[in-house]
């Protein structure tokens, strides 16, 4: 790439004279560019139980961007709720979920528990 | 593309007191030697050249882990000075905020400061905030054209703030006399 010049040509025809002070002789401009990705990740933090037939479950968002979070899961007969589903860029914002299963039956498998956060 | 700089005014004073010939004749009179006085006046106006390359500086592309530290650190440009006089090298921000370019749903900030983008001479700093007045950051005397100062960058990221974009801000330099 071309570097930048810049030419100044000062004074000198009879009779003009260069002033005491500081004066700007030469300028230049350069450009400095970036390209910002977005970025998404939750972490699961921790689970506690509530009661003999519900857990809840933080989980930390950040983001630089607005995002949604929604939960997967296969266990047909539960209840989720999601507490700040929505949010906008930030680090390790909390998430609280909250699962019921109905009671006499087993827990859901956190690990069949899929955290899906979007971009909103 | 290069094209040499200099500037070289000159102002040319001649006094002339030549006085007339003498009279030669073929009489066999001595003719008598002509002489004069020519007195050449120069005054050499200040001639700089200043040089940054590269004109555009991509920089480094923030990580999770760049936002996590809050900046990352890219190597700026280099500048180079031609001078026939004492100069003052300073850098500035063309404008307070940084152009931001939308890439994704999510618009790009339009408010990212100019200080989010500093400076250093070394890379291990110290970092300054980039800010629209003019800051010196090198000096010297008349050159032919050594490095006046290598840039260092370091720019700023908050999770909460930078949201994704092109962000492109226009880096000024000026050379001024002490």
């Amino acid at each position: 790439m071309a570097a930048k010049k810049v030419l100044l040509l000062l004074s000198c025809l009879a009779g003009i004279t260069a002033p005491a002070h500081a004066q700007t002789l030469a300028h230049a401009e350069v450009t400095a560019i970036v390209r910002v990705p977005d970025f998404l990740s939750v972490r699961v933090g921790e689970t506690t139980t509530i009661g003999s037939h519900a857990r809840r479950v933080t989980v930390y968002v950040t983001a630089n961007r607005r995002w949604q979070l929604s939960v997967a899961h296969a266990c047909g007969t539960c209840v989720m709720r999601i507490q700040d589903g929505e949010g906008r860029g930030g680090n390790e914002t909390p998430v609280t979920i909250e699962y019921e299963w109905p009671e006499g039956t087993a827990p859901p498998d956190p690990a069949q528990i899929h955290y899906l956060l979007t971009p909103a | 593309m290069t094209r040499p700089l200099a500037a070289i005014v000159m102002c040319l004073a001649l006094a002339m007191p030549l006085h007339a010939q003498s009279n030669c004749t073929d009489s066999g009179v001595t003719c008598s030697t002509a002489s004069g006085t020519l007195l050449i006046n120069i005054t050499i106006g200040r001639a700089l050249f200043l040089t940054v390359t590269p004109p555009t500086t991509a920089l480094t592309a923030p990580t999770a882990a760049h936002y996590d530290a809050g900046f990352a650190e890219t190597t700026g440009p280099t500048t180079a000075i031609r001078s026939n006089a004492p100069w003052v090298l300073a850098v500035s921000a063309a404008s307070a905020v940084w152009s931001a370019t939308d890439t994704q749903t999510q618009p790009a900030r339009t408010n990212k400061p100019a200080e989010d983008l500093l400076w250093a001479a070394s890379p291990a700093g110290p970092f300054v905030a980039l800010t629209i007045s003019p800051a010196a950051i090198a000096s010297g005397n008349a050159s032919s054209g050594a490095t006046a100062a290598s840039l260092f960058y370091r720019t700023l990221y908050s999770w909460a703030l930078d949201t994704p974009g092109e962000y492109s801000l226009q880096v000024v330099f000026t050379v001024s006399s002490p």
